[in-house]
């Protein structure tokens, strides 16, 4: 085995086979389900307040179907114009205005308009509820003669009703309620990739100056190459962190659909009894909610480009630290000399989050996930609202340069710095180590 | 001749850690490395160790220029010296031999028949910070000379080890001479240097200042100087000429005494002089020590 596989393989099986390791992976999923999930289910069950609608139904054919139930009161408007209903129904005590004006399968004739975000499973009531009548009328319309019972049943079977639920804010401007999901998990990815780097990076930083501390780095190194020494420990630990977030993700993955399927049906999928009776009993599945709302996002989009910022990310940090850990022996140096590396890294999340919900295509948020210290943080809060593809090349383009740069010189000062004992190093110092042949 | 080098020089920034230093390390001896705090020692079995590179001259092992291939046949053992604390001490090991390129398998059979001989076999599931530092240093040893290799580095091998691990030691890295093994040796201890070292290089500032076989260098050095006992009074060798003394004690008629001539005469020449003044009953010439040539070499220059 090469000398690198074998540094990879020792840094990744003495962390893998930690305690707090094991622990870690098992427990951050649990919680982090439970945090996700207590909330909507909190909300699901402890929501009996009845919501007032007002229904605006220019077509005069569905109104008839949208029955009062415990959660919901229909007041049918007629008469009116949609404009001047979405500016007053607030004030004459509706929570809601629905507004139909054609065929409600095609998502522009139906909008849901609140001022607070619906339960959801309010919103899926009413969705089957028009489902069922929209079926009813295609039913009734058929004659033998045409079609075939056949066609009927899949054009049946493929009806689907999808409210646009649009969030109204106080100045009046409606805006799709996704997109606020689309920030807010732009937002924990962003997050998530601030974690990584700074756990994953720090870790690189502790496991060199430990090398150093122990003074085992004199042994290795004269055995081993100084780059694949520090190379096999940045791909060591990021194999560390992948495995962790897989666990996670596999754990969750688990953990979602087993609460869904316990809890109550699947929404996304198609028809089946457990659903209509879902339908019928106006009752729905919070978890699979949220899940169907994410399901408007660019999942893939975001999973990979998730990945390749976390990795991108992690590298460019990772050489960094690597280069500075290298130079110390103390704890004490390190803890100054880590600075000018975390600056950078504050920056990121503070540029997320005074401008990642109010203006996540603005300058700073532009500039942000260009430059390729914030861009793992900046860009991935932005991808979900929407990045031109130039700008994601641009800024991976300028990743990879930076993260390939960053290695070589950290290399060089690598390579000096881990036989330097004794002395603080200053950045002046650092520079010399780079520029040493 | 293993190691030969040739006007080595090295400086960093602002210092010349080594200024044209030439060294001939003959195979299968014991090398001696002395040199104070500072002389460059260190940064020579850097670069012996390819973990840095000379700036200038010349480095051959084995004939060739050497090069990153030769380190599997370089075993280091540095003054500092660790291990991972957290690692099982059987792992660790392997690992360390893994990466001075020996196969899985052979670093445990060899690993076993060394651990066995150090008797610190039952440690092997243990961890290394359960270890005492004696011990910490006999896995250290193990590893650095697992793999065989034709050259073998030691810095200060003995320091933080108790007089009989230090005995251990040293038998054990004159075994290996016998078997073949090229050993160069940087100490401060030069009690340890006269007991191991076939020969020797001081260097003192960035030069190598004395060199050669550690006998010849002592008859080069000697001073003259000779021990004897004789019946009678320390005045008794007043008669004598050109002689110094340097110490005396009589006891019950019976003079020890330590003399020198002032023109460094030899042996027979003195024994001469003695005996037609005295009545000697044990006479010795005193060769200088190492430690007294280190000293007299560092502050001449």
């Amino acid at each position: 085995m090469s000398k690198i596989g074998l540094i990879i393989e020792r840094e990744y099986m003495t962390r893998v086979r930690k305690k707090s390791f094991i622990i870690i992976s098992l427990l951050m999923p649990i919680i982090m389900l439970a945090v996700t999930i207590l909330p909507t289910l909190i909300m699901a069950y402890s929501s009996v307040t009845t919501q007032k609608i007002a229904v605006l139904d220019e077509t005069k054919n569905y109104q008839s179907v949208l029955a009062n139930t415990e959660e919901i009161e229909f007041s049918l408007i007629s008469d009116e114009v949609e404009e001047s209903l979405r500016a007053t129904y607030q004030s004459r005590g509706f929570d809601a205005m629905l507004h139909i004006s054609g065929v409600p399968t095609d998502k522009s004739n139906i909008q849901l308009y609140s001022e607070k975000t619906l339960p959801i499973d309010v919103t899926r009531s009413i969705e089957y509820t028009l489902r069922d009548k929209v079926r009813h009328d295609m039913i009734e319309e058929f004659s033998a003669s045409s079609d075939g019972v056949d066609s009927l049943f899949n054009a049946v079977n493929n009806v689907r009703v999808d409210i646009a639920t649009m969030k109204q804010t106080t100045d009046g401007e409606a805006k799709e309620d996704n997109a606020a999901i689309g920030i807010v998990v732009g937002l924990v990815a962003a997050m998530l990739i601030y974690f990584i780097i700074l756990i994953s990076g720090s870790q690189v930083f502790t496991g060199i100056m430990e090398e150093k501390q122990n003074r085992i780095m004199e042994v290795l190194a004269s055995s081993v190459k100084p780059l694949d020494l520090m190379m096999g420990k940045i791909i060591g630990i990021a194999l560390v962190t992948l495995t962790q977030l897989a666990m996670w993700g596999v754990i969750m993955g688990i953990g979602s659909v087993v609460l869904s399927t316990n809890f109550m049906p699947d929404v996304s999928s198609i028809e089946s009894g457990a659903e209509q009776v879902a339908a019928a009993t106006g009752e729905s599945n919070p978890v699979a909610n949220v899940m169907g709302m994410l399901g408007t996002l660019n999942i893939p989009l975001l999973i990979s480009m998730f990945v390749i910022y976390c990795i991108g990310g992690y590298l460019l940090y990772a050489s960094l630290y690597a280069a500075i850990a290298a130079g110390c022996d103390q704890p004490s140096d390190a803890q100054q000399l880590q600075m000018p590396i975390i600056i950078p890294i504050i920056i990121a999340i503070v540029i997320v989050s005074s401008f990642g919900m109010k203006d996540p295509n603005g300058a700073a948020m532009f500039w942000g996930s260009m430059v390729p210290l914030t861009s793992p943080i900046v860009m991935l809060a932005r991808i979900p609202s929407g990045v031109e593809a130039w700008e994601l090349i641009l800024s991976l383009v300028l990743l990879v340069a930076s993260f390939l740069l960053t290695t070589w010189i950290a290399a060089k000062i690598y390579r000096v710095g881990i036989l330097m004992y004794g002395k603080k190093p200053t950045f002046k110092d650092l520079v010399k180590w780079a520029r040493m042949k | 001749m293993l190691i030969e080098a040739n006007g080595i020089v090295k400086a960093y920034s602002g210092h010349v850690a080594l200024d044209g230093l030439n060294m001939n390390v003959k195979e299968g001896s014991v090398h001696g490395l002395l040199g104070p705090n500072g002389a460059g020692k260190t940064t020579f079995i850097r670069i012996l160790n390819q973990m840095t590179r000379q700036d200038a001259g010349t480095l051959l092992f084995d004939g060739r220029e050497m090069s990153l291939d030769d380190i599997s046949q370089v075993g280091y053992l540095p003054e500092e010296r660790g291990l991972y604390k957290k690692m099982k001490v059987g792992e660790e090991a392997i690992y360390l031999a893994q990466l001075r390129g020996l196969s899985k398998h052979d670093a445990k059979v060899r690993l076993k028949y060394w651990f066995d001989k150090f008797e610190i076999g039952e440690w092997w599931n243990k961890k290394v910070e359960q270890l005492s530092k004696g011990m910490q240093q006999k896995v250290q040893f193990i590893v650095t000379v697992l793999h065989e290799p034709r050259l073998l580095i030691f810095d200060e091998p003995f320091s933080g080890f108790d007089p009989v691990n230090a005995n251990l030691l040293k038998e054990e890295i004159l075994n290996l001479r016998d078997k073949g093994a090229t050993v160069l040796f940087s100490t401060h201890n030069m009690g340890s240097v006269e007991a191991v070292c076939d020969s020797i290089s001081l260097i003192n500032k960035s030069h190598v200042v004395l060199d050669g076989n550690v006998k010849e260098i002592k008859r080069q050095y000697k001073e003259g100087k000779y021990s004897l006992t004789f019946q009678g009074e320390v005045g008794d060798l007043g008669k004598v000429a050109d002689i110094d003394i340097i110490s005396s004690k009589t006891t019950d008629g019976i003079t020890e005494a330590v003399v020198k001539s002032a023109t460094k005469a030899g042996a027979n020449e003195m024994l001469r002089n003695l005996i037609a003044a005295v009545e000697l009953s044990e006479f010795k010439e005193i060769l200088p020590s190492m430690e007294e040539i280190f000293i007299q070499q560092v502050n001449s220059k």
